[in-house]
């Protein structure tokens, strides 16, 4: 049923993986290229050993589920280097573009599994060396015209395995072999840059090695992916393209009644509460663990539940079945206000977006709520059965991210710091005092091997506190700090309660007498800590001594900086120029200083 | 199937319409259709007999058998 009323990215997102037909997927495809809809245009380059042209459907259908309007250039079979020779497959009008690599060992060599033991054959080293250097070159040829991210599949088991039911039992079978090659291949997309592994052979294992390919379709049409697994191919490397471009979600939002636990803690009591080791409550307790792992890799946990909140606390303090932990949760709002109100103030307190925040609720009225109050709310479509809401949270693609930090791994613990922070704050008394007793420890530095990926990540993560909100990309920021002319700088901050890591980023580039801050980025978690003016601080220096006579700034607003819009005229820059609410600002380097905050000590790079 | 391949133009299409008449009805789409087809359909067409359902008629004579 075609309803104009609900967005066709909504009928895709309501379908949900795996329940439309070939033939609805047909249909919306049609009806995507037929206009833009309001999705976000981006091109796919892909260039695959086997044949693509029967997934248009599917990959711009699940293109549009995460908000793309998808077109894609085919490089034809088996085309990698010469596909990209020609200039046909760059886009025009700055349209974003990816490269997809699909190479597959058995289509660059068909005897590959075949005769893997037939005497005298051409190496596997030298085959994979080869491909890994096709790879290589693919990327690099793309670099030369375009940027983009790279996504490059990894290589799958072939279905027919040399030595069947004993391929395990051989440390040097052609399995093993390939696991050691996706290890390579990680190695060099590494050192590429702004290049990620898509795990096709984790896909393949997950749909099933077996029906992976149909037979039928590889002989008529060189097509690898059997028919039922088409929709699944396109899904995943959608959700990969996403967790590379998007920035990922911040923050998960837990219910509790029926969500973390069964029954109704304020009727049933906290001993009354279903939680355990045995059906029902193991269903529970393992969606609990589920969710620890993911506040383990840095997303922030936060409970909103309509209860009695000394009830609730006697349930995380003495409850000996429940995994969580208040030590867990960076916030609660566990009152009688509506979820809306409480997200609202939940995002606020944590500093972060509504678009940061992961809403899992069992109560449909509750979604519904959250749904139409607040549209930047991912609300994950809770199935109502708890065994199932394991594969419920796997399946929210909003939480992906390409690499894990340090930063990433301390998260959780750095919070836990900040509300610590925060009640020596109360106890201080003014800003300067609480500061001074922080013990803050600043590092500065310039980009290299180590805070590369980091600094990219700020970048492209980075709303609020971002002065111009320049989305450069890892090999972009890595080109820049290579030239004379400019310098990429990052800064680290400790105190004593946590190591935060890396927090901040500047890039400036200099224009005749006139260094120009092109990018300063800094994580919400190290606002206000008189971390702007020390980088400000540093950069000014940085400028003095490299013999410019100014530092530029620039305020470029966006819907999520306003609260750094007077940050250069805090620091005593002057206004030179305004236009559609961008504004440049200078410091003359001869006549002004910027002092670096009292009571921090600062190690510099030299 | 057909209308969510070819669009609106499949409402016109007569028994003997297939690759030779209609210009969107190339090798891909043929295939795009077949499966299409299968998945509709809950059935599996033997790889020969694939490239040879070429018009509309001859593919519902197979459906119908």
């Amino acid at each position: 049923v075609d309803d104009d009323s609900v967005s066709i990215q909504e009928r895709i997102r309501n379908a949900g993986p795996g329940t439309l037909s070939a033939a609805q997927y047909m249909s919306i495809a049609r009806e995507l290229s037929a206009k833009s809809h309001g999705l976000r245009p981006i091109r796919i380059v892909l260039l695959a050993s086997f044949t693509t042209s029967l997934f248009d459907a599917f990959l711009k259908v699940e293109a549009a589920r995460f908000g793309f309007g998808l077109s894609i250039h085919h490089g034809g079979f088996g085309q990698f280097e010469q596909a990209l020779l020609q200039n046909d497959w760059v886009p025009a009008d700055d349209m974003p573009v990816a490269l997809v690599i699909a190479m597959r060992l058995e289509d660059i060599d068909p005897d590959l599994a075949f005769r893997f033991y037939q005497p005298g054959r051409l190496s596997f080293e030298a085959l994979a060396a080869d491909g890994l250097q096709r790879i290589e070159t693919t990327v690099r040829l793309f670099r030369e015209k375009a940027q983009g991210p790279a996504l490059v599949a990894n290589f799958s088991p072939p279905e027919f395995r040399p030595l069947s039911v004993f391929e395990a039992n051989s440390p040097d079978s052609l399995t093993s072999k390939i696991l050691e090659l996706n290890r390579g291949l990680l190695e060099r997309l590494r050192e590429l840059g702004d290049a990620f592994i898509w795990d096709y052979a984790g896909l393949v294992a997950s749909c099933g090695a077996r029906s992976w390919t149909d037979p039928r379709l590889w002989s008529l049409a060189k097509t690898a992916v059997a028919p039922a697994n088409q929709p699944e191919f396109a899904a995943h490397l959608m959700r990969t393209l996403q967790g590379v471009i998007f920035p990922a979600a911040k923050c998960l939002v837990l219910d509790l009644d029926n969500t973390l636990w069964g029954g109704v803690v304020g009727d049933d009591g906290p001993g009354g509460i279903v939680i355990g080791d045995d059906y029902p409550g193991s269903a529970y307790k393992q969606f609990q663990r589920a969710v620890l792992g993911l506040k383990d890799r840095g997303i922030l946990l936060a409970l909103c539940s309509k209860n009695d909140p000394d009830v609730v606390e006697e349930v995380f303090k003495q409850h000996p079945d429940i995994l969580l932990r208040s030590d867990d949760i960076a916030a609660q709002r566990i009152n009688w206000q509506s979820k809306s109100d409480n997200l609202k103030e939940l995002a606020a307190e944590l500093n972060i977006g509504l678009d940061s925040l992961v809403f899992f609720d069992d109560n449909p009225v509750e979604r519904a709520e959250v749904r139409s109050k607040l549209p930047e709310v991912t609300v994950v479509e809770v199935p109502t059965d708890p065994v199932f809401y394991v594969e419920a949270l796997y399946a929210v693609a909003d939480f992906d991210v390409p690499a894990l930090t340090q930063e990433d791994r301390g998260r959780a613990a750095s919070y836990q710091a900040e509300r610590q922070r925060r009640v020596s704050a109360e106890q201080a008394g003014s800003l300067e005092d609480f500061l001074a007793s922080l013990d803050m420890r600043l590092e500065f530095g310039t980009l290299d091997d180590t805070s590369s990926q980091r600094i990219a990540q700020l970048v492209a993560k980075t709303n609020q506190f971002n002065l111009t909100t320049r989305r450069r990309s890892q090999d972009e920021i890595e080109q820049i700090a290579a030239r004379d002319d400019a310098g990429v700088y990052w800064l680290r901050l400790a105190d004593r309660y946590a190591d935060m890591g890396l927090i901040a980023m500047a890039i400036v580039i200099g224009e005749g007498r006139d260094l120009v801050i092109d990018s300063l980025v800094i994580s919400c978690r190290a606002a206000n800590r008189g971390v702007e003016q020390a980088m400000l601080a540093f950069l000014a220096d940085e400028a003095r001594q490299r013999g410019f006579s100014r530092l530029l700034g620039e305020y470029i607003p966006t819907a999520r900086n306003h609260v750094v819009s007077d940050l250069y005229s805090r620091m005593q820059f002057a206004l030179d120029t305004e236009s559609d609410g961008a504004r440049v600002y200078s410091l003359d380097l001869a006549s002004q200083e910027i002092r670096f905050p009292d009571g921090v000590s600062i190690l510099g790079c030299e | 199937v057909l209308l969510s391949i070819f669009g609106d133009a499949a409402e016109e299409f007569s028994s003997d319409d297939g690759p030779d008449t209609v210009e969107a009805w190339d090798s891909v789409t043929h295939l795009m259709l077949i499966l299409a087809i299968e998945a509709e359909f809950g059935m599996q067409f033997e790889t020969a007999e694939i490239p040879n359902l070429l018009s509309v008629g001859d593919i519902r004579a197979r459906l119908g058998s």
